[in-house]
């Protein structure tokens, strides 16, 4: 099933081990019976054969120093209740001669199953063993009789032997029966089993069904009565297709977002270009194209923003997060971005390396691209609302929060700010705030919040002293 | 990979079934694949019985058969069959009971297909010994239960144990006019009433040398209530010994015994016909019947036809031969019936008890049992008349 080339139904399998199962105890049902059955027989069959002995045992009497066997007549009445089995008896004295019956009969130190050493008995008690004669099978009963006369002392041996026909039939008779009553009862638990796992699976086939039924834009909630076990897997599914709808829902959004937004200053860059093109002055037309310009950097902006959105959430998808230095990393950052401040007359500066200037110090897991996109957004967006001869100061701080330690990197500006009352809502796609005078994609800080996001780094953004926005970045550690 | 783990955990499992079920027991499985094998060759042996049958009808063949029963009394029964299959030649060689058991002990009489005699106990014993092989048939299965043992030996016939009396002698010197002898009680109250007349009158086979007697006798010992009265009354009114069923009726016949006890009621009656002196009854109390039986040997050289010739014998159209033409009563019940009810008068108060074939009949050929009730015989019997201090 692993291998998912051959996928096997539950029912069928819980159906076959039940089946293997009920097999196994029909076999050893087969074998109790088979057994109990034997026992039973020889129980009964011993019985007859011992008391048939006791009966000769009683005819046994001395007349003139010999020993004299009366064989009674109901011994053998009693024998036939085997109605087709032959007997063969033999009685003997002391010294093992003959006194009646039959002369070569086995005697029991032969045929001895056990194998033990025969010993002198001291109670008269039946000793019963299997043995053949005429090549037939035969049960013997020896039995042995005191006699203490003053003529004769010792004992006599009465041994009588049956040919196993009717023993073997009742016994096939006694197992068969047990048979007879344990099979329904198995056969029915099979029955019950097999409705019993229909009956479970029929939930799950019902989901099956439900699911199947539906059309690839359904995304509600499956509600349907399952068992408890299956309840996690009914809510596994219900998650995942909330957070599938969630997400489709944002792409939608996002869609159309995207639409307005690159619509509108394409428009705008139509109506500019249509404008210099009925314009007579040459100055305002140049004016008019410079601007026309303006608009496609803006436009590239928010269109190279847009890529790089969606390759983040690619890489999301698919790229491992690494070891990265969160100090080294913003110093390149600041460095990269250092001369296109400087010419709209903004210093950055960087402080705080040496606080992790230790060798593995101050790393964090993640993605180095997506930080490093993140950081320049941050940086680049603080440089863009900085006054001119103002500084951007970038800071690698070491807090605590919830009781870890934590890195933090704090960008601060002296822009205008953001208001308390827009300070959520900045981090949304697209969000540009009414009295934000600069052009923007409204793009850069939902980024950045994505890329925190994805980092499980807490962004959060506070006023500076006496003007200025902080963008605190704060990520765990890694040691 | 569920799967892998299953048909794993399956396949343990069997292996240890197979391991463990040769120890646990073999013997049952022996006995099961026997019991399959022999179904298969009981399939096959069945086609083969058929194919043999027929050859029984056409071939040249020989039966030979080996009984106890007086020629001229079974020879209607032989020529039918050799009249119903002109192609099989019979010799039938007549002997004595315990003659013919111990030359068939000896070995002697491997050339025999069948076996008969009246000595059921003699049958018996060898029966229980191994010698027959067993037959199966329609004919056989319609036997009762009391008439055939182990499906190897069968009765054929079914004759009454009777006492016969001289009519002239008892009438004429009873002080009845017919003197009621239905039972052995009332034979014994005669017995009493004319003790001087009826002295050395009272004949009976001699056991020791006639099985039929001997089984009768035997028989009779184990009714208590009146054995010991009649071994008593015999033994002093000296009963008289015969070695024949024929010579007794002769005796009979000729007035030389006025009762005549334990006959076979079949000769008995064949005998009244000729001397109408001489009486039939049986006896109301109880009323043995024997069998004759037979078997066929393991040696029998032709057992197919030997089991032919047993089919015909127990068939209603041989049973009928018998009652028809020989005085040996049939064991078919309705033929006896039919052909036989008028013979005898059967008041509702006599009931025949067939001596069942089976086991307890053993005991009778037991040599030391024999001794005992010989002895007991002829202690009652044979002693006064040397003059023992007993009497």
């Amino acid at each position: 099933m692993g291998r998912g080339n051959k996928t096997n139904s539950i029912r069928s399998q819980l159906v076959l081990m039940t089946l293997l199962l009920l097999i196994l105890m029909t076999i050893i049902t087969f074998f109790l019976a088979n057994s109990y059955g034997k026992r039973s027989a020889q129980i009964s069959f011993d019985r007859l054969l011992t008391s048939a002995a006791l009966q000769t045992a009683e005819s046994i009497s001395m007349k003139e120093g010999q020993v004299i066997v009366d064989l009674p007549w109901s011994a053998f009445e009693i024998l036939s209740s085997a109605p087709n089995d032959r007997v063969f008896y033999r009685i003997s004295d002391k010294g093992g001669n003959k006194i009646t019956g039959y002369q070569d009969l086995p005697q029991l130190g032969e045929t001895d199953r056990r194998g033990k050493l025969i010993q002198q008995q001291t109670r008269p008690e039946p000793r019963f063993f299997d043995g053949a004669y005429q090549g037939e099978a035969v049960r013997f009963v020896l039995f042995k009789k005191q006699l203490t006369e003053t003529l004769y002392q010792g004992d006599v041996s009465i041994q009588i032997g049956q040919t196993v026909i009717a023993r073997e039939a009742l016994a096939s008779e006694i197992s068969w029966r047990a048979i007879q009553l344990v099979l329904p009862f198995i056969f029915i638990g099979f029955i019950l089993v097999v409705l019993g796992i229909w009956t479970l699976l029929k939930p799950i086939k019902e989901l099956n069904k439900a699911l199947s039924n539906r059309t690839g834009f359904d995304l509600s909630k499956i509600n349907l009565p399952v068992p408890s076990e299956l309840t996690p897997l009914v809510q596994s599914i219900n998650h995942f297709m909330g957070q599938l709808d969630n997400n489709l829902n944002q792409l939608q959004r996002f869609t159309s977002e995207a639409a307005h937004q690159l619509r509108t200053p394409l428009a705008g860059l139509k109506s500019q270009a249509q404008n210099a093109l009925s314009e007579d002055d040459e100055a305002t037309r140049h004016a008019q194209l410079v601007r026309v310009i303006e608009s496609c950097d803006m436009l590239n902006h928010t269109v190279s923003q847009l890529l790089l959105q969606a390759t983040l959430s690619h890489r999301f998808q698919s790229q491992q997060l690494m070891r990265i230095n969160l100090a080294q990393m913003s110093k390149k950052v600041c460095k990269d971005v250092v001369v296109s401040a400087l010419q709209q007359d903004i210093e950055i500066s960087f402080e705080g390396e040496e606080t992790f200037a230790r060798e593995n110090a101050g790393n964090i897991l993640g993605d180095a691209f997506a930080l490093e996109q993140m950081i320049r957004n941050i940086l680049e967006n603080a440089i863009k609302y900085s006054p001119p001869h103002s500084v951007v100061s970038v800071s690698i701080l070491s807090v605590t929060h919830a009781l870890k330690p934590m890195i933090r990197l704090a960008v601060k500006d002296q822009g205008i700010g953001i208001p308390d009352s827009e300070k959520p809502h900045v981090f949304e796609r697209f969000y540009r705030s009414a009295n934000n005078p600069r052009s923007g994609t409204g793009l850069g800080l939902a980024i950045a919040k994505e890329v925190a996001d994805h980092h499980n780094a807490l962004l959060t953004l506070s006023d500076n002293e006496p003007k200025g926005l902080v963008v605190n970045l704060t990520f765990e550690l890694v040691g | 990979m569920l799967k892998a783990r299953f048909s794993q955990i399956s396949s343990a499992m069997l292996s240890v079934m197979l391991r463990a079920m040769p120890k646990v027991n073999l013997k049952a499985l022996r006995l099961f694949s026997c019991a399959l094998l022999s179904v298969a060759i009981g399939v096959d042996s069945f086609a083969n019985q058929e194919a043999k049958r027929d050859s029984v009808f056409l071939e040249q063949r020989q039966l030979n058969i080996r009984g106890a029963a007086d020629y001229p009394e079974i020879a209607p029964l032989l020529n039918a069959f050799k009249k119903r299959f002109p192609n099989i030649k019979v010799d039938y060689q007549e002997l004595g009971t315990r003659r013919l058991y111990e030359r068939f002990i000896a070995g002697e009489f491997t050339q025999a297909d069948l076996i008969t005699s009246s000595a059921m106990d003699l049958q018996i014993k060898l029966i229980n010994d191994g010698y027959a092989q067993s037959y199966r048939s329609a004919q056989t299965s319609a036997l009762p239960d009391w008439a055939s043992w182990r499906n190897e030996l069968f009765g054929f016939t079914y004759e009454p144990a009777v006492i016969a009396y001289n009519h002239d002698f008892i009438s004429h010197n009873s002080s009845i006019l017919t003197p009621d002898l239905q039972s052995r009680e009332r034979m014994l109250e005669y017995i009493r009433e004319n003790s001087d007349r009826i002295k050395g009158k009272i004949g009976t086979f001699d056991i020791e040398k006639v099985g039929l007697g001997y089984l009768l006798w035997s028989h009779d010992s184990q009714q208590s209530t009146s054995y010991g009265r009649v071994l008593e009354s015999f033994g002093i009114h000296d009963v008289q010994l015969y070695p024949s069923s024929a010579s007794m009726l002769q005796a009979l016949a000729d007035n030389e015994i006025a009762i005549a006890y334990n006959l076979l009621g079949s000769y008995a009656k064949s005998w009244s016909k000729k001397y109408p002196q001489i009486k039939v009854i049986l006896p109301t109390d109880y009323t043995m019947a024997i069998m004759r039986t037979a078997f066929i040997p393991k040696t029998a050289p032709d057992p197919e036809v030997a089991k032919v010739f047993l089919d015909f014998l127990i068939s209603e159209e041989g049973q009928r031969i018998l009652a028809e033409h020989s005085n040996l009563f049939p064991i078919n019940e309705s033929v006896r019936k039919k052909y036989l009810e008028s013979s005898f008068d059967i008041s509702n108060s006599t009931t025949t008890r067939p001596i069942a074939l089976g086991l307890k009949l053993l005991v009778l050929s037991d040599e030391m049992k024999r001794k005992i009730i010989l002895d007991e015989w002829s202690q009652a019997l044979i002693k006064p008349e040397k003059g023992s201090p007993l009497e």
